[in-house]
């Protein structure tokens, strides 16, 4: 339609705002409070005249209609404005030095000429009580956008208003100060705040912005970052920006500083003659290594490659690629394994988290990723969140889910802790660690004898429907209630529900993959999905929560045994001429080894030379004193990383790499949205980015990988695989696209099996359950993350404000089984698994059922994989991690 | 008949001990019990509580004009009405209101609720006068086309201060809406000066109940909400009396199963809190702060549904005039310096002469001024006296008639010291949600306060009309406009008494620093 402002014409659309429609023609209406999709309009700075009203109305909250004709820049406007600027003004404190910058107010006032002309010095005392975050009540210009952000936007209901009139102000909770109420760190209020009464403590201007993908967990959010004098000043989201949409948890918003950590890996480290491979355990690294050049290091490992392959046979030799690392250097670290080094033993870390996930999904549908992407959930009637302590671990993607349960969807949480989300759902289901397919299963008998089943789904898009509904005959609701400890009116409530209640969705993250059945528990949630036709339908889905950046982007660029690039088979003849004709050269003939596998081989000798990239496997994988035999067993390891961490401590060569923050390339997300990455900075010293590495190695093998920068493997990739056809680096600087993206002119693939599956008819997977025995260890030990900190904390430790917020570690226990067993807060216990044996602070704690108890794996004081058990999955060989089996002695 | 709507925040919280803030402790079990977040606890508990000493002492601008220095009753709150105007000055305590006159405290008779309960018409003397007969032919008429013709030719309009012809309002409510919808009784009077509604309530609930059903029946709303001001306790025993009575004579009648749901909720808040969108926040168990507008009430309202909003005297109008077309009689009440206050029921379009003359018995030689509107309606000088008091004819003058609550001042009034009564009172009442009025109000307060003691500057009062533009223009509801008005119209009729002052007298000597001048 045609507005006219100031006498001009310009186009609008239908339901934008005034305020919008001026703004997107350049001409701007000062505002403090508008909230992009939040009404807000109390601070009143937007007025402007409208013909025909008497009245000035409010830009922000009039939408706009054919042919009105706005006046933004009248006498009267402009003595509005700057009457009540000068109100504003005269409650406004003095800014820190240096921090008046962030002060739109003061903006406003010095263009409109007014002084600042102070009633009161100080209105209230400054809340400086949280770690990196201060407020300034006499900054406060009470626009309530620090609400929205935190209320309606993050959802984490932190800020409240408290009192009323001209005393009104914000509180935190029940106005306790910030440090010390619910804040989850997560910077929105900050963000949003236009005045910077709510500010970063350290905050500065920056000299240079650069925006890319967050360096940490699998929602992919999008992040401005601030730069001065080669150092990042602070980190925000912006609002309309990728799949966050201007939101952060503490990691995205506080979680840098790391990679100006004084100890990154800055030149090759090779391991000095006669020093056996074992902990630094607190000895210089001077002692253990010396320093050489890339030349040196890059030909004793190739050297090591030529010789070990040679000796034992090229699948002696193993390596693991982190799936912290971009897209193409992963890409380009399989090819390098597969045509260089010619094995197939090759994987990355999606063996120790979601690969379950994936091979379940792929096997009953023909995708190993999630099938809706992330902001769907708005659409769903019903959501069932298993094992995932969203709130924690993937904190955007809870504020999503929290907001979907506060605009009217059912949320029923599945989890054996009585976690935040459980707080806010309408079903909480405090299920017992290891029995969620009986859970499950039941809930598809329920489904199946009341006749809730989708029938035209199962009809026209499904296959194995008989032999799996006789598989869920012998779960019933009793035996269900005894087995998971949850009433069996629950569970049907449950199973009505999520059956009726359409569209339906399931988030999980590695409570259902980290178990010795985790294959299938996740089958019993696709057989659900497919059972009530919940698959390929906007609100429906089945979304696995990623963990690491880009484990997506591993997989799907062939980063793990038996599958080329694009999950396209090694061992299909016309896919692997399809890569040799490219590669030019031949690959593998059989498929190699997982990252649980490797360690066994090794410790059985088979195995003789690792490569690891990026993967502290000493900490993180399960059972860690075998882990360390097993490296004391190889002839050579190599680990590539940004810090000498625990297992780069055991190498016999240490390669220093770049960080995300330090190279060009892509990460894909948990919703398969492949997102860029661009650099801020230089690498440090002579680190350099692990594609890089790889290709000057492979050259020394005698193999050209043919990669000059990033953009030629990004090139590669779509060559070769179908479903990143259309993706380039080009595309990608407009946003991120989901893959499939067939072509150039696809606009990505948002939903997956619509209108049945990819693989054809969606596949029910039948399952069955065993009781696991607990013998002499009564307590099953659950491990997971907290939300400051991240895998092993090798970045998040090295982040000033992550590292100061975060609790000691300790194992938590129910109050009931503290009394029990006599302990006390604080009391140091020994915490025993048949693998090993650890001593550790308790903690009380009552989320956790009684019998239960949990810990972190990020502490080096406490490394709980000392206890976890090298029992794998049998299909994806994934570990047990949530599962293992303890006592408590003195 | 009556039905409840859950508001289990506010209900908790008027459910506890009023005495002073919610304990840590009673918020951190309230979200707890109720799964609700500890900030909206806050942020709800926060708005509607106010601190209250060994009881409360009214500092309305009738009482006001009427108090004789400190009354030495203990550690009193200060309320900015309690609704007994027209026995100024009015004190409560122990839920018992006083006049607190020079001579001591006195209960006041009409605030007892056996005063009250006896002298209410009940069911069967209203029925007597024909009560319930305009309801029962509306129930029984094919045709109901008579209803908008009757009301128009009344020449009904809304009570409660918009003045906007209810015919028109029923006409485009029921033309443009189907399906679920609501009546919103507006009970929560609380703006000094005005008494009406609370009387009504008391002494003729079943018209209000029977305007009501009327309304709703006639414009399809499922369901009736009276959203009642916490503190008329004595009204709320006389409304829930009449739903008790209307339940026994039509309980099991074909009328009761025609007839909406109604549901009575006391609220507490502020001023405000009587503006219509601000009632609905509170009602959904919010903070009482008014919406933005659009949308309106009429087109998403409660719950988010269309809801007709009306006053209680309005209502209560509506069964008279259908029965017959009398001229319309107005309660209007009289407060401030007149010899007999009141409410008066006269003719609609009664002149302020006869009002303050003839009923209030005072001479008019000693006005200085009246506000025919309450505290929101402006100042009129003794010249325009003989306006007459319906809303068409009080526009005209520049003012407006709100609520019809007519507040005299006599000569001897300083004006300056009045704006600051009235200028206090918007900033105690205004909910602080938008900057023009959270901050115009405190700033007017202020520099009155400094014009008052003598310090004010000419430029004070520049910067006051240039504030108190801003709120007319920028305010959300009508509160913050008002108090901009108000300021302008103080300084329009008595700029005398402000040059005075800033001259370093008081005209009236009413003042300490009129003391100084001698």
């Amino acid at each position: 339609m045609n507005v006219i402002i100031n006498g001009q014409d310009y186009t609008a659309s239908e339901g934008e705002s005034v305020l919008d429609a001026a703004s997107m023609h350049g001409i701007s209406i000062p505002t403090l409070c508008n909230y992009a999709e939040h009404e807000n309009g109390v601070c009143r700075m937007c007025m402007v005249e409208i013909e025909g009203s008497p009245k000035l109305v409010p830009a922000c909250s009039t939408d706009v209609k054919e042919k009105i004709r706005v006046r933004t820049d009248t006498e009267r406007v402009e003595n509005y404005r700057r009457t009540l600027i000068g109100l504003y003004m005269k409650e406004h404190g003095n800014h820190p030095p240096g921090q008046e910058e962030k002060c739109t107010l003061h903006e406003y006032a010095s263009a409109y000429g007014v002084e600042q002309h102070r009633k009161v010095e100080l209105i209230a005392a400054k809340d400086d009580s949280h770690t990196a975050i201060s407020y300034d009540p006499s900054l406060c210009i009470g626009c309530r956008k620090c609400l929205i952000a935190c209320n309606l936007d993050q959802n984490n209901d932190v800020i409240s208003l408290v009192g009323r009139g001209h005393a009104v102000k914000i509180g935190f909770d029940n106005d306790i100060p910030m440090g010390s109420s619910s804040c989850t760190s997560c910077g929105a209020c900050v963000d949003a705040c236009p005045t910077g009464a709510i500010i970063e403590k350290d905050w500065e201007p920056a000299n240079r912005t650069v925006v890319t993908t967050c360096p940490y967990c699998a929602v992919g959010c999008q992040i401005e970052y601030g730069i001065t004098d080669d150092r990042i000043v602070w980190a925000r989201g912006i609002k309309g920006l990728g799949v966050n949409d201007g939101k952060l948890c503490i990691k995205g918003k506080f979680g840098y500083g790391f990679e100006k950590s004084g100890d990154r890996l800055v030149r090759p480290l090779i391991r000095r003659g006669g020093v056996s491979r074992k902990p630094l355990d607190g000895r210089k690294i001077e002692e253990f290594f010396r320093e050489a050049t890339w030349d040196e290091a890059l030909d004793l490992l190739a050297e090591k490659i030529r010789n070990t392959g040679d000796k034992y046979g090229k699948d002696s030799i193993a390596g693991v690629a982190s799936d912290r690392s971009t897209n193409e250097d992963i890409y380009a670290f399989q090819k390098f394994m597969r045509a260089a080094v010619k094995t197939d033993n090759l994987d990355q870390s999606a063996t120790l988290c979601h690969s379950p996930s994936a091979a379940m999904l792929s096997w009953s549908l023909g995708a190993g990723a999630s099938t809706n992407p992330i902001h769907d959930v708005l659409n769903s009637r019903t959501i069932m969140v298993v094992g995932s302590n969203t709130d924690r671990s993937h904190p955007v993607i809870s504020a999503y889910l929290k907001k979907a349960g506060k605009d009217g969807a059912f949320l029923i949480v599945v989890d054996p802790r009585n976690i935040e989300l459980a707080r806010r759902a309408d079903l909480f289901l405090q299920i017992r660690p290891g029995t969620d397919v009986v859970l499950f299963s039941a809930m598809a008998r329920y489904i199946l004898e009341n006749d809730l089943v989708d029938k035209n789904y199962v009809e026209k898009y499904s296959e194995g429907f008989s032999e799996y509904s006789q598989s869920v005959g012998s779960f019933n609701l009793l035996d269900a209630e005894d087995i998971t400890g949850i009433p069996a009116e629950k569970i049907e409530m449950a199973a009505r529900i999520y059956a009726l209640s359409k569209p339906s969705s399931i988030f999980w993250t590695l409570g259902i993959t980290e178990h010795e059945n985790g294959s299938d528990n996740v089958s019993s949630l696709v057989n659900l999905a497919i059972l009530t036709g919940n698959i390929g339908i906007p609100g429906g889905g089945l979304n696995p929560i990623r963990g690491q950046n880009n484990v997506q982007g591993g997989a799907d660029v062939g980063g793990f045994p038996g599958s080329l690039p694009g999950y396209q088979e090694l061992l299909d003849p016309l896919v692997r001429s399809k890569f040799e004709k490219k590669w030019k050269t031949h690959i593998p003939l059989n498929a190699g080894l997982k990252s649980t596998e490797m360690i066994q081989e090794a410790l059985a000798g088979k195995i003789r030379l690792m490569y690891l990239s990026g993967e502290n496997s000493i900490r993180s994988h399960p059972n860690s004193s075998e882990v360390a035999e097993a490296f004391q067993k190889l002839d050579f390891l190599a680990v590539q990383d940004i810090f000498l961490n625990e297992t780069a401590e055991y190498a016999d060569l240490v390669l220093p790499a770049a960080s995300s923050f330090e190279q060009y390339g892509t990460f894909t997300n948990t919703e398969r949205r492949v997102q860029l990455v661009r650099p801020l900075f230089t690498p440090p010293g002579e680190a350099r980015a692990d594609w890089e590495i790889y290709a000057d190695l492979s050259g020394r093998l005698g193999y050209d990988l043919g990669f000059n920068d990033s953009g030629d493997i990004m090139r590669e990739i779509s060559d070769l695989v179908p479903s990143w056809k259309g993706i380039s680096h080009e595309r990608l600087e407009k946003g991120g696209l989901q893959w499939p993206v067939p072509s150039t002119e696809s606009p990505g693939t948002l939903i997956l099996h619509r209108n049945g599956a990819l693989r054809g008819r969606s596949r029910f997977r039948p399952v069955s359950w065993q009781p696991k025995e607990s013998g002499e260890y009564p307590y099953v030990l659950i491990t997971g993350r907290s939300r400051e900190h991240y895998h092993t904390a090798t970045m998040t430790s090295r982040s000033s404000v992550l590292a100061a917020v975060s609790k000691a570690p300790a194992i938590e226990m129910n109050r009931g089984d503290m009394a029990r067993e006599g302990l006390k807060e604080g009391d140091k216990i020994k915490v025993e698994s048949p693998n090993g044996k650890l001593a550790a602070e308790v903690r009380s704690n009552d989320n956790l059922q009684p019998g239960v108890m949990f810990t972190t794996f990020h502490y080096a004081g406490l490394r709980a994989n000392i206890l976890t058990s090298s029992t794998l999955d049998p299909i994806t060989k994934t570990p047990a991690y949530k599962d293992t089996r303890v006592r408590i002695t003195r | 008949m009556t039905g409840q709507i859950e508001r289990k925040i506010i209900g908790r919280i008027e459910g506890t001990n009023h005495s002073s803030s919610l304990e840590d402790s009673e918020k951190l079990k309230i979200a707890d019990e109720l799964k609700i977040p500890l900030s909206v606890v806050e942020s709800v508990s926060s708005f509607y509580f106010r601190e209250r000493g060994t009881g409360t002492i009214c500092t309305g601008l009738p009482c006001y004009l009427r108090r004789s220095g400190e009354d030495g009753h203990g550690n009193l709150e200060s309320s900015s009405c309690l609704g007994y105007c027209d026995h100024a000055p009015v004190l409560e305590k122990d839920g018992k209101y006083y006049n607190a006159g020079d001579a001591g405290l006195s209960e006041i008779d009409e605030s007892k609720d056996s005063f009250v309960m006896d002298r209410r018409v009940g069911i069967e003397p209203y029925m007597m006068g024909g009560g319930y007969t305009a309801l029962e032919e509306l129930i029984g008429s094919d045709d109901d086309s008579y209803v908008l013709r009757r009301l128009e030719a009344s020449g009904l309009k809304g009570m409660g201060g918009a003045g906007y012809p209810a015919h028109l309002k029923w006409k485009s409510f029921r033309e443009s809406h189907s399906g679920s919808t609501y009546l919103l009784v507006n009970a929560h009077e609380g703006e000094p000066g005005t008494f009406k509604d609370r009387k009504i309530l008391e002494q003729n609930p079943h018209a209000v109940v029977e305007g009501a059903l009327i309304t709703a029946f006639h414009n399809g709303a499922g369901k009736i909400f009276v959203a009642l001001k916490w503190e008329y306790a004595n009204a709320y025993r006389s409304l829930m009396k009449a739903l008790d009575e209307l339940q026994v004579k039509f309980g099991e009648g074909s009328v009761a199963g025609m007839l909406p749901e109604i549901d009575v909720v006391r609220i507490g808040g502020t001023y405000v809190t009587g503006e219509e969108t601000a009632l609905m926040e509170a009602l959904e168990d919010r903070r009482s702060e008014p919406r933005l507008r659009p949308p309106f009430p009429t087109e998403k309202g409660l719950f988010g549904r269309p809801t007709l909003v009306h006053n209680v005297e309005t209502l209560s109008l509506i069964p008279e005039i259908l029965r017959n077309s009398n001229a319309l009689k107005k309660t209007y009440c009289l407060t401030g310096d007149v010899n007999a206050p009141g409410a008066i029921v006269a003719d609609l379009g009664i002149s302020a002469r006869e009002l303050v003359e003839g009923h209030g018995k005072s001479d008019l030689h000693r006005i200085r001024a009246f506000m025919p509107g309450g505290l929101s309606g402006g100042y009129l000088p003794p010249s325009q006296i003989g306006v007459k008091l319906d809303s068409e004819s009080v526009r005209k003058t520049g003012a407006s008639m709100g609520t019809g609550a007519v507040i005299v001042l006599s000569g001897d009034r300083c004006m300056v010291n009045i704006a600051l009564s009235v200028s206090r009172f918007f900033e105690a009442e205004s909910c602080g949600k938008c900057a023009p009025c959270r901050l115009g109000t405190s700033e007017i307060s202020e520099l009155l306060s400094r014009v008052l003691e003598g310090d004010g500057s000419e430029e004070d009062l520049e910067d006051g009309k240039q504030i108190a533009r801003s709120m007319i223009d920028g305010s959300i509801c009508a509160l913050g406009q008002a108090a901009g008005k108000m300021f302008l119209d103080s300084i329009r009729y008595f700029e005398q008494d402000y040059r005075e002052h800033l001259a370093g007298g008081c005209p009236t000597g009413e003042c300490s620093i009129g003391g100084d001048m001698g």
